[in-house]
């Protein structure tokens, strides 16, 4: 029975196929039911923190890092949208990182740095609320269906492969374009909210372009509240091609705290052992730790521009 | 070509016989399992309850207005309530007409009465959804019934049942929304347990039952994010005291 658990999990696990990690695990949760404003609504918001063996985009970092998240959200009746822009720095590396290249024509470059570099990420989102038939005691349930395109700078410098000479910086970036559309099923009765993700990430204009499809599915079970600390699990079920020969595959359950304290700041702190598979390297797992502060810079309601009732 | 006129028409006809067809009284007749002093109806989910006048072994009304032979409701019997029911429209020899026949089961489990006063006052709401009646499994109606009423002081949520019945308070709310988001009573901590015992709401109160909501995942995924109301600056305490 327990073989064949495991199996069905290592199915939907190999089924699930892509990934540029559009939501990186410091993103804070930003879904605001529309039926809890009647009002436009902006907030801002200001997370800063620190991760413990940092991973991104299911790669570990190697290193700690701290970070820096500014979240501004627009929402108007059933529409969201979202820019955010991080900076992520590590304990002992930064970009950019270093290649050297050939004299030749076309160049061609030997990226000298194996591990993925931390920095700045721009990410515009674009969502839509839509409501199903929930708890038939409940209101109907609420699900968000968002597009997000995401770009971060990627610069090299390079030297020359015989003489070591400086050869210039390579000006590159890598874009991300993902959706992740919220599901909700019944189960014996039971509501089950989880979210699809499915993205590609390509790069260019560095000295290793590549280029990655993801799917994962999040399952997102009801949290609950102990005094005044909200908890709550999620798991994570996917696989990224374009990772190693035949494409990585990802079980990454997190456990998530948070604290709302006085004046508009909250405390996070995440557990996420990450399980990562390649056919060469088997499952390795991985153990990220995020402890970071959420401030709210700005919550408006933009109550001049309430939609009007149809009464 | 007659022919195809002929299938034409049978189609047309079979449409519009296939829908149903409401029919409507103003004659409402309640037959209860059980003993009472006073009943009083909630009708498709108007709070305003119509008292009941006892003529025999049934409790009758005549209404100001028709209501339709797939009318839904329950009973207050001060101090217990109900289940939801559906209405059967059947002759009534005795005054001949034709009445709206409810048949209700009756629930032990206690009800309450509770006041709702916002200061200061603001316009508010509730919704509150019951139950179709177990005890009737082939029961047609198989949906809760919602129902709400709207004030603009102090409120009456009358026979209450504390522990099972779902109650929505939609605060600012002039409008009885069933589908709206509100604060959920029955879930609410310390709620009052004695005759006149009372709960403040205050603003941050109901701002943390929000997120623990929100956290539980009932109407949305579970979601750690808690930001405060801005839309409504001068937000109320609310204070809830149990009357019976």
């Amino acid at each position: 029975m327990r073989s064949r658990l495991v199996a069905i999990a290592l199915l939907i696990s190999t089924a699930a196929t892509a990934a540029g990690q559009v939501r990186p695990i410091f993103d804070p949760d930003d879904f605001i039911d529309p039926r809890n404003h009647a009002a436009p609504l902006f907030i801002s918001r200001l997370v800063a923190g620190a991760m413990r063996s940092a991973e991104d985009d299911y790669r570990p970092l190697r290193q700690d890092a701290g970070f820096l998240y500014l979240v501004n959200s627009f929402y108007f009746r059933h529409f969201q949208a979202d820019y955010k822009h991080s900076e992520v720095r590590g304990e002992q590396a930064n970009g950019p990182g270093d290649a050297q290249v050939c004299p030749c024509d076309p160049p061609i470059y030997f990226s000298q740095t194996g591990d993925r570099m931390t920095g700045s990420k721009d990410t515009l989102q674009l969502a839509g609320y839509w409501s199903v038939r929930g708890d038939p005691s409940e209101p109907r349930a609420m699900l968000r269906y968002r597009l997000s395109i995401s770009r971060r700078k990627i610069d090299t410098d390079t030297t020359f492969l015989e003489t070591g000479h400086d050869a210039g910086t390579l000006h590159g970036h890598e874009q991300s374009i993902s959706v992740d559309a919220d599901t909700y099923f019944r189960i014996a009765g039971r509501g089950i909210f989880g979210t699809l993700f499915l993205a590609r990430t390509k790069s260019s204009g560095t000295a290793a372009d590549h280029s990655q499809n993801e799917i994962a599915y999040v399952v997102r079970p009801p949290g609950t509240a102990i005094g005044n600390v909200l908890m709550r699990a999620t798991l994570t079920v996917g696989a990224v091609t374009g990772r190693s020969a035949a494409g990585l595959n990802v079980i990454n359950p997190a456990f998530e705290a948070m604290r709302p304290m006085p004046h508009d700041v909250s405390i996070h702190l995440i557990w996420s052992p990450l399980a990562t598979r390649t056919r060469e390297n088997g499952w390795t797992t991985h153990q990220q730790l995020l402890v970071s502060l959420e401030y709210v810079l700005f919550a408006k309601s933009l109550t001049h521009f309430r939609p009007s009732r149809s009464d | 070509m007659r022919r195809l006129y002929c299938v034409a028409l049978l189609i047309i006809a079979a449409a519009t016989t296939s829908g149903a067809q409401l029919r409507y009284t103003r004659f409402i007749r309640v037959s209860l399992r059980c003993k009472a002093s006073e009943v009083s109806i909630v009708l498709n989910g108007d709070d305003r309850e119509i008292s009941l006048d006892r003529e025999g072994q049934y409790w009758r009304k005549k209404l100001p207005s028709v209501v339709p032979d797939d009318s839904v409701a329950s009973l207050h019997l001060s101090g217990h309530r109900t289940f939801a029911r559906i209405g059967d429209l059947v002759p009534d020899d005795e005054i001949n007409e034709n009445v709206l026949a409810f048949d209700f089961f009756c629930d032990d489990a206690p009800a309450i009465d509770l006041s709702i006063t916002p200061t200061p006052a603001i316009h508010f709401s509730y919704c509150r959804r019951l139950d179709k009646d177990q005890h009737n499994p082939d029961d047609s109606h198989d949906k809760a019934l919602a129902e709400g009423a709207r004030s603009s002081d102090t409120g009456m949520l009358k026979d209450w049942k504390y522990r099972t019945e779902h109650v929505q308070l939609l605060l600012y709310s002039d409008q009885v929304k069933c589908d709206g988001l509100g604060l959920p009573l029955n879930e609410l901590r310390n709620l009052p347990t004695r005759k006149n015992e009372s709960l403040l709401l205050t603003p941050e109160l109901i701002d943390k039952a929000r997120c623990e909501r929100q956290t539980k995942a009932v109407t949305s995924p579970p979601t750690l994010f808690c930001w405060k109301d801005t839309e409504h600056p001068d937000r109320p305490n609310v204070e809830l005291v149990r009357r019976r």
